[in-house]
């Protein structure tokens, strides 16, 4: 399709002359089924890609040795081609010497119409035209091999250049030493592609980590998870003692909410209000005994605005408020807040028995990966919850710590369950740390 | 993938180069989408993580293991866009790293980089050229922090963030993990997606268990109560450094000095 929309010649043209195709489905293998478009890509080029570069190079490496070998073996030579070959290179020598010798005559003199090249053309010229290739190659090999101790026995280092340098300036004309060569180096080359490929090394050593690294300039191989850590950080936990306390703070009654002062009681997780229940109760007291009780029941059975109990809700902030305020005292703790304590397993883990006979939770959160790690997203969704309320009911009862107030548990009766009630958790874990704050807990 | 490889074998200059490539698309949209209160906070993350972060991790599954202070800078820039969404940049007390990436919803990069590490291996094990992976098993060979060594680690995390354990992760023999990358047709692909969901979860839940306690502790300090060691000072809890020039306080020192740097020009 051209770029400017236009319509395809090429298609136009075979539509007109009545070319016509079978439809042939094209789809995904199905080895890469459910794989996106960029998984499916194969990263070694299309299937039946043929030979690798490798192979390539040097098929065609030995196609041009071959070609060159071909050409470099046609030619002709002498039956007895040894014995020839010896009495040539003589020639060679004598006519070599010869010449040293004429040069050395006129007082270390030659003239440039004596060249020692002219001397072996006239040996090489006289042999019959057909063996002229093998005339050559002999001459090649006599340079290499003897024209060297030849040149070791003239004791004149000009001369020693000046011969190196006439069988070089000779030698480089012949098309048989240029072949020759050529074919030396398609060998190596393919003795190259033979060896097995060394292994990658860096073009400059690479410089081992030092072994007094700190921490952040080395790899950091493990994936830091804070769920994986919580064991050792509340083993730490455990650690801390109450030291010092100040002295207790007395329950004061709040002003400004009824005509005279009052006490606010707080019955959170109270549950949906019912006749004759603990608000019910505290209220008909208060009436009886002429006490000015402010009672506030939360639950969100109750209101699911106002008695909401989410950490991010509203009423929730104002409470937390109202406690940092000081204004909130006496406390009463329905066992929603046992939810959590519901878990099962928790007996299974070392560090839930710790301090505790019944192989229930002594720390400030039972909150452990190990249990809860295999969970399922949902059952880890009510423990978060779980675990919010929980730590809701210890951070009110640290608040009755410092600035006064009461806490009060209502006890679930017995025969509604076998489990133990969390305010037992929150008693210990406070108690064992210090005697002293219990008289905070009934 | 676009890999910068140095001759000092670092990932310094890739990870600038990231960090700038995921800086510049943030600046660009960051007005009319990503800061923009008009837009919902979910739909504004979607956008950054489709935008921006997936121009910062792009390359991320062939990158070996990384150090702590790469991770560390890699882990500042995120945080410094996510602030800016979230818009906690001037809130105090200061939120901490791990609390943003978890406001967010957003993996750390340590563990970003196990999950596209794990997406990549199978990919490489399944389409990969047989020559890649030759040189892979030559260079765990050969050098002690290869990539192999990496994905052994993500693969220990995974059995660790995983609902049901699975033996197979923790095999010294990858061959059976080989044949079932090579045999799979998606399966991998939402089995690490599930764990970085569940790790983003877990780690949420700790960071509100640690904050209730640190709480706790903080009201009763408040109040002159002590304790013996100091709560403050145990791994984990949080502890803020305050500036003794103004009423700002900071996560640590390090930023306490910084600040008086610039705002008090104190050296």
């Amino acid at each position: 399709m051209p770029r400017d929309g236009s319509p395809n010649p090429c298609f136009a043209y075979l539509q007109s002359i009545g070319y016509a195709v079978s439809y042939a489905h094209e789809a995904l293998p199905a080895v890469m089924r459910g794989q996106s478009r960029l998984d499916a890509l194969p990263v070694a080029g299309p299937y039946g890609c043929g030979l690798t570069a490798c192979q390539r190079q040097k098929a065609e490496l030995q196609r041009q040795k071959q070609a060159l070998e071909q050409i470099y073996n046609d030619f002709e030579q002498p039956d007895d081609y040894a014995n020839a070959g010896a009495r040539l290179g003589d020639l060679l020598t004598a006519v070599s010497q010869r010449w040293y010798d004429d040069y050395c005559a006129p007082g270390r003199h030659h003239s440039e119409a004596d060249r020692l090249q002219d001397r072996w053309i006239d040996v090489i010229g006289r042999l019959p035209q057909e063996f002229e290739s093998w005339a050559l190659r002999t001459f090649i090999l006599w340079g290499r091999f003897i024209l060297p101790d030849l040149i070791a026995g003239l004791l004149d280092g000009e001369m020693e250049y000046h011969f190196d340098n006439e069988y070089a300036e000779f030698v480089f004309q012949f098309d048989e030493y240029q072949i020759g060569e050529r074919i030396t180096q398609l060998a190596h080359r393919l003795r190259l592609l033979d060896a097995p490929a060394p292994l990658p090394e860096a073009h400059r050593p690479v410089r081992p980590p030092q072994c007094n690294a700190q921490p952040r300039s080395v790899p950091m191989q493990s994936v830091p998870r804070l769920f994986d850590e919580q064991e050792d950080w509340q083993t730490e936990l455990l650690r801390v003692q109450w030291q010092d306390m100040p002295p207790d703070p007395m329950i004061p009654l709040v002003q400004g909410l009824e005509p005279r002062p009052c006490f606010v009681i707080v019955h959170l997780f109270s549950g949906r209000r019912r006749e004759h229940d603990i608000h019910h109760w505290l209220a008909a007291w208060s009436s009886r005994t002429n006490i000015a009780l402010t009672i506030i029941s939360m639950d969100a059975a109750i209101s699911p605005v106002l008695g909401n109990l989410d950490v991010r809700s509203e009423s929730w902030s104002t409470l937390r408020s109202l406690y940092l305020q000081g204004k909130s005292r006496p406390q009463s703790l329905a066992t929603r807040a046992r939810r959590f304590h519901r878990l099962d397993g928790t007996r299974h883990h070392p560090s839930l028995r710790m301090g505790s006979g019944r192989g229930r939770s002594a720390l400030l959160c039972s909150f452990l990966a190990s249990i809860t790690s295999r969970f399922a997203r949902r059952k880890m969704k009510q423990t978060k919850t779980g675990s919010a309320f929980f730590l809701q009911t210890l951070w009110t009862l640290a608040c009755h710590l410092a600035y006064g107030g009461l806490t009060v548990r209502r006890r679930a009766p017995r025969t509604t369950t076998t489990r133990t009630p969390p305010f037992g958790v929150e008693k210990r874990s406070f108690s064992s740390l210090s005697p002293a704050p219990r008289h905070h807990l009934a | 993938m676009a890999l910068l490889y140095t001759s000092d074998q670092q990932l310094d200059a890739e990870i600038a180069y990231r960090i700038g490539t995921a800086v510049s698309s943030f600046e660009q949209i960051k007005r009319r989408l990503l800061i923009n209160r008009h837009l919902p906070l979910c739909l504004r993350l979607q956008l950054f993580q489709s935008l921006v972060l997936s121009k910062l991790y792009f390359p991320m599954g062939s990158w070996h293991t990384p150090t702590g202070r790469q991770i560390g800078r890699l882990r500042a820039a995120v945080v410094r866009m996510l602030r800016k969404i979230l818009a906690i940049g001037t809130a105090t007390p200061p939120t901490s790293a791990a609390r943003v990436l978890v406001m967010a919803e957003v993996l750390d990069p340590r563990a970003r980089l196990a999950v596209e590490r794990l997406l990549y291996a199978q990919r490489l094990f399944h389409h990969g050229p047989a020559f890649l992976q030759i040189n892979l098993h030559v260079e765990h060979g050969l050098h002690q922090h290869s990539w192999l060594a990496g994905l052994r680690h993500d693969l220990r995390w995974l059995q660790g963030v995983d609902v049901q354990p699975d033996p197979l992760l923790l095999q010294d023999d990858l061959t059976e993990l080989i044949d079932v990358w090579q045999r799979d047709t998606g399966r991998w692909r939402r089995r690490v997606r599930r764990a970085a969901q569940r790790h983003i979860f877990q780690e949420a839940m700790m960071l509100e268990v640690q904050q209730w306690h640190a709480e706790i502790f903080d009201v009763l300090r408040q109040t002159h109560y002590t304790f013996a060691p100091d709560p403050a000072l145990l791994r984990m809890q949080r502890h803020l450094f305050p500036c003794p020039d103004c009423h700002r306080s900071f996560t640590t020192p390090q930023g306490v000095h910084t600040h008086r740097r610039r705002a008090h020009g104190v050296y």
